[in-house]
């Protein structure tokens, strides 16, 4: 499933497995899980991963803030992509 | 005759007098004029001298970019308190740190922030934590604890604020030391708003700038720009981070953003864009630089593709706040320089002995002026070891510990540190503290932390790590290690297992045979994520 892949990178590369507290609805930025940076390489996984292509004008909040809002970013991806 | 206000929270007394309803402050949905900014700030400076804040002493703003920090740092000033901002970013073994070495008494911080993974455990019984988010009641945990929205409230009695002079202490700022712990930089009121006014001199500010504020009010130049901004009666955008580069973006947009303060690491993710924002960003009238070194090939592409915009190349370090800039129009000819000290400021490049160096040689860089720190907070000796006497008994200059030359036409060329301080998204980081952070987990012997150099972040840091014979290291327990003791941008990028770590002659680190190796190796592919 495309949220167990995203939460289990989040996972992994940002809290290193101890992010008990990581809710699929919570924001990335506002818990301070990633920064800037950390939401270029989310993007960078999400478009090797799932072969999409992540445009510059879809780098927002709305798209990306939370591990429920990038699945379904990468949901509606592929779905016009169909 | 009128004088200008000598004290940093009077200059914005003074601008909501003239222009009260005025939008000060923008941040995301709320935007907060120049009154409510002065009345909320008043009123909790008020609550603050009831709740038994005395002159000088310090309070702990531990918040993001947000109207709830600004309200924070003038109440503190206006109720004759020294403030200290430090990023929830940072986790609690930092915080503690600072809040034992500082000897504050109150922090103002988040609900969700004393509730974190590691829960916070107060290094005294007296510390006061004010809430600014959630319910109105204080956490079964901290029952005595405030509510910062009553506090910023009109009391119905009236408190004393005291009497201050210019010299009196309005910050520190904490940055990464070589012990393993922060050191707080001392500025006086006299101090902020002497800088203040020399960088609004240069860089024309007037009250229809805008200023976009992506950088952590932690950080002086983040901090600079709000309080410039209430000096020259603009107004600004705040924003938490520079998280979203399409919601940045869209902010210039539609507030019509006129200044905007960067880093390296924010033209690097702007050239990086498939297209350029070109449009976007029209409203620019400024764009500066500073915390890191500008690469040339930015300052090109940014001439190019926004020729109208004007690119200050600046130069600083948190003792003196600001040393120079380089006047735009030399950016073309010059662009690998950061110019010329900026006014009411005077610097000087001299050789081991102390002796200035002809134009053209490499030398410390000195610095001299109204702007230049106190000293070090509670470490008289490494205040005695920044400073060198100057003409008369008190007239000091600032070693800042960075390599310069100066050319014939006084224009000044960053070359590189004396010691092994690195600067990684804008920030900077003693290695040796990170070093000395990690050495502290069980099992390890020694760690060695390297610059390596990053495509977006300048550099960021690797670490060499050896353990205990016998010992297995994990290295996902470093990382944990390093994210419950490191602020976030200190933490190492890139972690290496040794057996042991390469000795020079008289037994300390071989640092050159360690980065020799990385160019054999090509570590740059060994990230963290693909591992």
């Amino acid at each position: 499933m495309i949220k167990d892949e995203v939460r289990k990178f989040i996972l992994e590369k940002f809290l290193f497995n101890c992010g008990d507290q990581l809710d699929d609805e919570m924001s990335l930025i506002d818990t301070n899980t990633v920064d800037s940076v950390g939401i270029l390489e989310i993007v960078g996984f999400i478009e090797n991963r799932f072969r999409i292509k992540v445009e510059d004008e879809e780098l927002t909040a709305e798209n990306l803030d939370s591990i429920n809002k990038i699945t379904r970013f990468v949901e509606r991806k592929l779905g016009a992509q169909g | 005759m009128q004088f200008d206000p000598v004290l940093v929270h009077d200059w914005l007394s003074r601008t909501a007098r003239r222009q009260p309803d005025k939008i000060a402050l923008i941040s995301r949905d709320q935007r907060l004029s120049y009154r409510e900014v002065e009345e909320k700030s008043a009123n909790l400076a008020a609550a603050l001298v009831l709740m038994g804040l005395k002159r000088g002493e310090r309070v702990i703003i531990c918040l993001d970019n947000s109207p709830e920090a600004v309200i924070s740092i003038y109440g503190v000033l206006k109720a004759g308190g020294v403030f200290i901002i430090l990023e929830p970013k940072s986790p609690w073994p930092v915080i503690n740190s600072i809040i034992e070495d500082s000897g504050a008494r109150i922090i103002i911080t988040y609900r969700r922030k004393l509730f974190q993974k590691e829960a916070f455990e107060p290094p005294s019984e007296d510390l006061q934590i004010i809430i600014v988010d959630g319910s109105q009641s204080p956490p079964r945990t901290f029952p005595k604890a405030l509510n910062f929205a009553g506090l910023t409230e009109k009391l119905s009695v009236d408190a004393h604020l005291p009497r201050l002079l210019e010299n009196d202490l309005a910050c520190l700022i904490y940055t990464s030391g070589s012990t393993g712990k922060p050191k707080g930089i001392i500025c006086t009121h006299h101090n902020v708003v002497t800088a203040a006014r020399s960088i609004i001199q240069y860089l024309g500010n007037t009250s229809d700038d805008i200023i976009l504020d992506v950088l952590p009010l932690s950080f002086d130049y983040g901090l600079y720009q709000v309080l410039m901004c209430f000096m020259f009666g603009g107004t600004v955008v705040l924003e938490p981070s520079f998280g979203y580069i399409q919601d940045i973006l869209a902010a210039i947009e539609k507030e019509k953003v006129t200044g905007f303060p960067i880093i390296p690491s924010i033209s690097a993710m702007l050239l990086k864009l498939k297209k350029f924002p070109d449009k976007q960003l029209r409203s620019l009238r400024y764009i500066t630089n500073t915390g890191a070194a500008w690469p040339v090939s930015h300052i090109r592409q940014l001439r190019q593709l926004l020729p109208d915009v004007r690119l200050f190349s600046m130069y600083g370090l948190s003792e003196c706040k600001r040393v120079s800039y380089l006047p735009p129009d030399l950016i073309d000819k010059y662009p690998d320089s950061v110019g010329i000290p900026m006014p009411n400021l005077e610097v000087m490049v001299v050789d081991r002995r102390g002796q200035p160096v002809p134009p053209g040689k490499p030398g410390q860089l000195l610095v001299r002026g109204p702007t230049v720190m106190q000293g070090y907070w509670r470490d008289r000796k490494l205040t005695k070891r920044v400073f060198r006497r100057g003409r008369y008994p008190e007239d000091r200059w600032l070693h800042t510990g960075d390599l310069f030359r100066q050319d014939e036409n006084g224009l000044l060329y960053f070359l590189g540190r004396r010691d092994r301080q690195i600067k990684s998204y804008g920030h900077r980081i003693n290695l040796a503290e990170v070093e000395k952070v990690i050495a502290a987990l069980d099992g390890i012997v020694e760690a060695a932390a390297v610059p390596i150099p990053d495509e977006i972040g300048g550099v960021v840091i690797g670490i060499f790590v050896a353990g205990r014979k016998g010992t297995k290291l994990d290295e996902n327990l470093i990382r944990q290690h390093c994210q419950q003791n490191l602020e976030p941008y200190k933490m190492p990028r890139h972690i290496w297992l040794m057996d042991s770590l390469p000795k020079t002659p008289n037994g300390k680190i071989n640092y050159k045979k360690l980065m020799a190796s990385l160019k054999k190796d090509k570590p740059g592919k060994k990230s963290i994520p693909q591992e």
